[in-house]
């Protein structure tokens, strides 16, 4: 070390960068293992105290050994450094360790620009309002450091720092709203692997009832559905995820098959089942807005259909997409929901959704039979099932009784007691064990309608399961046990179907679903949920497709030349104006009229070669030009006099403004 | 005062600016007499003067230095010290000390040369800056501390310091905090040719220092510094003073900008020169026309680590910041 320290990063900049570093952490703290928030927080601990002139900066050695060990552990940890979550770990390691080694202006600037970078890289994993308000703030107290740095060291006051950065942020809202509607909305160049599964709330592609002695509920969105014409009743609302037709005794589960590409067909495909599927009638169309699920399974009522590049059917009629959804996506579909699958049902078909264990649970299958005998037809057959269900004790509980061994029989002739996925099993198995191929389809069920926006809620807790039985020339039906043992559940939602319980979301207290029977808590609820739909339908969900869109309405057809002049002229529009604004703040215009004939005067002066310096007083300058121009030296001397009375002396004269428009007519 | 007609206060005003204003002419014909050829230092140092300030001249040995503060001080016909610094001044020889006086059985104060109403304190840098602060407190607080007591100093108290630049061996530089209680920092300069010549060829012109009569007396005197303060500063004026200041504090060229006490004084002394003008209010070229002399002791540049760049940096400022809004 050299001693003496030839720059110091200025104080009001250092506390800027200070500020930034610890609120730009704030928003990866959740993702990151603890230990990179540990070392970032102690890395700025050690800057306060080098700032407060308690502690020296770490040395040379020190910082190779952090900076090794910081790169090796983020490798044990994500096991690369490749890819956004280890990437971003890196990169909030270097801000913190190239703070706290920055001691030249240069530095300075390195570490502002991976604030910027630590913002963008924030974006990666979030993306609500509240998030983009966040990382905003961030982005301007960055801006603020990189101000701090251009000024003064004697520029002490932050608030005056701070009002700067305001104003550039400002100023450069309009060129981001250009930007952000006009550029091309082409695909990544560069794809990033995007983190996979980390534990998200939602449906789960495998059913086991009796395992859960307690069904958890979450208040979490699930999607959103903005309906082109009205909502169709509650009761139809059965969006459709995934259809479990294996069981093992225990668990339902998907075929193997439907993991196959030949279970999809994709948009532009041929489809090879679409004898199979007949809409019948008018077709409902919606837009969903859903959440990021990081599966590839979608929600739509049956029976979908969407054009959207990307998304495919699948052979048992659900929609798909090509990969795992880590974002929040919007997708629209057409769904008829008057409509026949499968009106013939293909034998190995048949045959799968007739599958049972080889043995196991006697007294269902014994009941089964039972059914079958009494029943003339397959509706009979159903409909006597379901009358079991009607008939017996059955109740629907969030905390139903521990099942094991036969746990088809133990339900339905012990326990009677559980919810959907319960129901929507015993009714699959003993249709099955009849000879009636069904299977178990789950998604969700209802949901919220909110009147400000005009669209539907679902809620992680509006999952559910039913049932989907095959009907000699009606196709697949759907049927929904629950419906008939609490029908509560399916018309007015999960609430009043355990209302006498008091189980609703009895884990989350704090959610703001809990307070519903308040009318200004639900008010709140659905308008800041309102919000956040425009936000993802807006801003999040304003991608290729609809920028194509929202241009062609504007533009009449889009197209590479007429989207660069629209650009083009936008972007200079935009610059033109805020140059307007500069121009009328800077100088051109002032509100004192003796003050503007003077401005007048000088451009006058300059046009004809005569430039006014900045530093000039009038008086000086009016001279030079009575020295330029000896023919008009009175005029010039007249205005000097007028001005000086004017702007310096005690009492200005009157007429000051005539007088001096006449005398610089005169010049002109 | 309410019952006089409102002309006859304007009246009375003008006509006593323009006895002042003769006065002033005397004063620096008489000066310019000693001192050749430099009539824009010397109307600085009496505008410096006239702003109740204080004065430091700074330039290289032999250019008259000296001569011009001791012409100065005669010319104003009050009493007058003189105290040379050295390096082994202490600060008794300036405030003065107390000594046992046998007859009387008791301490007595003898005053110091500081007791005086015009203080030339030569070569101030050659002193160590215990005698320095000595001085530069009585600048500051017009009064001095011996013994416990304090002692106010006569009125008008004027310091008239004379520095060789720092950078010349053997000297103490004062610091910002001292240099910033000075009102104006001058230089001389090399005569020009004509008056060069004038003063080989004739006789020494400081023989006639003591031959000259004061031309001013202590009511007169007052009378010009009362005037000095109703000099008008319009609200424009203010605007451009501080965007002066606005500038010198947010460019990056300036390691420190101007403090609020330099702001003040640049206002006091562009109201100075506005009356030795002849004019009851300020206009722009009067604050550039001190601003040099006030704020370029001020100043320091953002690379500058000797301190001399403020000449330059007087010049941007004076040059870059606009007049009008």
């Amino acid at each position: 070390m050299t001693g003496v320290v030839a720059y110091q990063i200025p104080r009001n900049a250092m506390t800027w960068l200070l500020v930034a570093m610890f609120a730009g952490i704030i928003p990866h703290v959740d993702r990151l293992p603890i230990w990179v928030t540990l070392v970032c927080l102690l890395c700025g601990g050690w800057r306060i105290m080098v700032y407060r002139g308690r502690w020296a900066l770490p040395g040379g050695w020190l910082r190779a050994l952090l900076v090794f060990s910081g790169g090796a552990a983020v490798w044990g940890h994500y096991g690369t450094l490749m890819g956004p979550e280890a990437g971003s770990a890196l990169l909030l390691l270097g801000f913190c360790f190239k703070l706290m080694e920055t001691h030249t202006r240069r530095d300075a600037f390195v570490v502002v620009i991976l604030g910027y970078f630590v913002v963008a890289t924030a974006f990666f994993f979030r993306l609500e309002i509240v998030d983009t308000l966040y990382l905003l703030l961030v982005c301007f107290l960055v801006t603020a450091a990189l101000l701090g740095l251009h000024q003064s060291p004697l520029q002490t006051a932050p608030r005056r720092t701070a009002w700067l950065a305001a104003r550039l942020m400002l100023q450069s809202v309009p060129l981001t709203l250009v930007l952000f509607l006009l550029v091309p909305r082409i695909g990544p160049i560069w794809a990033l692997e995007q983190p996979s599964a980390s534990a998200r709330t939602g449906l789960s592609d495998e059913m086991t009832p009796g395992d859960i002695a307690r069904l958890s509920q979450s208040p979490a969105l699930a999607f959103r559905v903005e309906f082109e014409g009205a909502v169709p009743a509650t009761d139809q609302l059965y969006w459709r995820a995934l259809v479990l037709d294996q069981f093992d005794g225990r668990t339902w589960r998907r075929h193997p098959q439907q993991l196959h590409p030949d279970w999809v067909v994709w948009p532009g495909n041929p489809n090879p089942w679409r004898s199979s599927q007949q809409a019948l009638g008018q077709a409902t169309a919606y837009r969903v807005i859903m959440e990021p699920t990081d599966k590839r399974w979608l929600f739509a009522l049956d029976l979908a259909r969407s054009d959207q590049r990307g998304i495919g059917q699948t052979r048992d009629f659900r929609l798909v997409n090509r990969v795992p959804v880590s974002q929040p996506f919007s997708y629209r579909v057409e769904s008829a929901l008057n409509h026949r699958l499968d009106p013939e049902l293909p034998y190995w078909l048949a045959r799968r959704n007739l599958q049972l264990p080889e043995d196991g649970n006697p007294r269902s299958r014994e009941l089964a039979l039972q059914l079958r005998q009494r029943s003339g037809d397959a509706e009979e057959l159903v409909s006597n099932a379901l009358a079991l269900f009607r008939q017996q004790p059955f109740s629907y509980t969030l905390k139903p009784p521990l099942l094991s061994g036969d746990r088809v029989d133990q339900f339905l002739f012990d326990s009677r007691r559980g919810f959907c996925a319960h129901y929507a099993g015993a009714l699959v198995f003993l249709l099955r064990a009849a000879g009636q191929p069904a299977r178990v389809v789950t998604g969700y069920q209802g949901g919220e309608f909110n009147p400000l926006g005009n669209y539907v809620l679902v809620h992680q807790f509006d999952a559910h399961a039913w049932v989907e039985v095959w009907l000699p020339g009606k196709g697949w039906q759907r049927v929904d046990p629950t419906a008939v043992v609490a029908p509560s559940r399916v018309a007015e939602g999960l609430e009043q179907a355990v209302a006498g319980e008091g189980s609703f979301l009895a884990d989350s207290g704090f959610s703001p679903l809990q307070y519903r029977q308040w009318a200004w808590v639900s008010q709140l609820r659905l308008g800041w949920d309102y919000l956040n739909f425009a936000w993802h339908r807006s801003v999040l969900g304003y991608d290729a497709d609809s920028q194509r869109r929202w241009l062609s309405s504007w533009l009449g057809g889009v197209d590479w030349r007429r989207l660069g002049v629209a650009l083009v002229v936008a972007i200079a529009a935009v610059l033109g104006v805020l140059a307007l604004w500069v121009l009328w703040r800077n100088g051109a215009t002032t509100r004192d009229p003796v003050l503007k004939e003077y401005q007048r005067l000088c451009a006058d002066g300059e046009r004809r070669g005569v430039a006014r310096q900045p530093g000039e007083a009038p008086g000086r300058y009016l001279q030079r030009l009575g020295e330029t121009f000896p023919g008009q030296a009175r005029q010039y001397q007249q205005c000097a006099r007028l001005l000086d009375d004017h702007l310096y002396r005690a009492e200005p004269t009157p007429g000051a403004v005539k007088r001096l428009r006449r005398l610089r007519r005169s010049l002109a | 005062m309410s019952n006089t007609p409102p002309n006859s206060r304007a009246v009375d005003d003008s006509r006593a600016r323009a006895v002042s204003r003769d006065q002033i002419t005397q004063m620096v014909d008489a000066v310019e007499r000693v001192v050749l050829g430099k009539r824009t230092q010397v109307r600085l140092a009496l505008a410096c003067l006239f702003a109740g300030g204080h004065l430091l001249i700074e330039d290289l040995p032999g250019m008259g230095k000296t001569t011009l503060a001791r012409t100065l001080s005669t010319v104003l016909g009050f009493s007058f010290k003189r105290i040379q610094f050295t390096s082994d001044l202490l600060p008794a020889d300036i405030i003065g000390a107390s000594v046992f006086d046998r007859e009387r059985g008791a301490f007595e104060f003898q005053p110091g040369p500081v007791f005086a109403q015009v203080v030339l304190a030569d070569e101030i840098n050659r002193a160590t800056p215990k005698a320095q602060s000595a001085l530069l407190e009585a600048m500051e607080e017009r009064q001095v501390s011996a013994d416990g007591v304090t002692m106010p100093l006569p009125a008008p108290f004027f310091v008239i310091a004379t520095q060789n630049p720092a950078s010349q061996a053997g000297t103490f530089a004062l610091p910002e905090s001292q240099l910033d209680r000075f009102l104006m920092r001058i230089e001389l300069g090399y005569p020009d040719q004509k008056a060069e010549r004038q003063m080989l060829m004739g006789q020494d012109p400081r023989r006639f220092i003591d031959r000259l009569d004061a031309v001013i007396d202590l009511p007169a005197l007052q009378r010009i510094q009362c005037q000095v303060e109703q000099i008008f500063v319009s609200d424009s004026l203010i605007d451009y003073l501080q965007r002066l200041l606005d500038f010198s504090r947010q460019s990056s060229d300036f390691n420190c900008g101007l403090s609020p006490r330099g702001a003040q004084a640049l206002k006091r002394a562009s109201q100075a020169w506005a009356l030795m003008e002849g004019r009851d209010y300020v206009i722009p070229e009067d604050l550039q026309r001190v601003l040099p002399a006030v704020a370029e002791h001020r100043l320091r540049g953002a690379s500058d680590h000797s301190g001399h760049r403020g000449v330059s940096l007087a010049r941007l400022l004076a040059d870059a910041v606009d007049v009008t809004e």
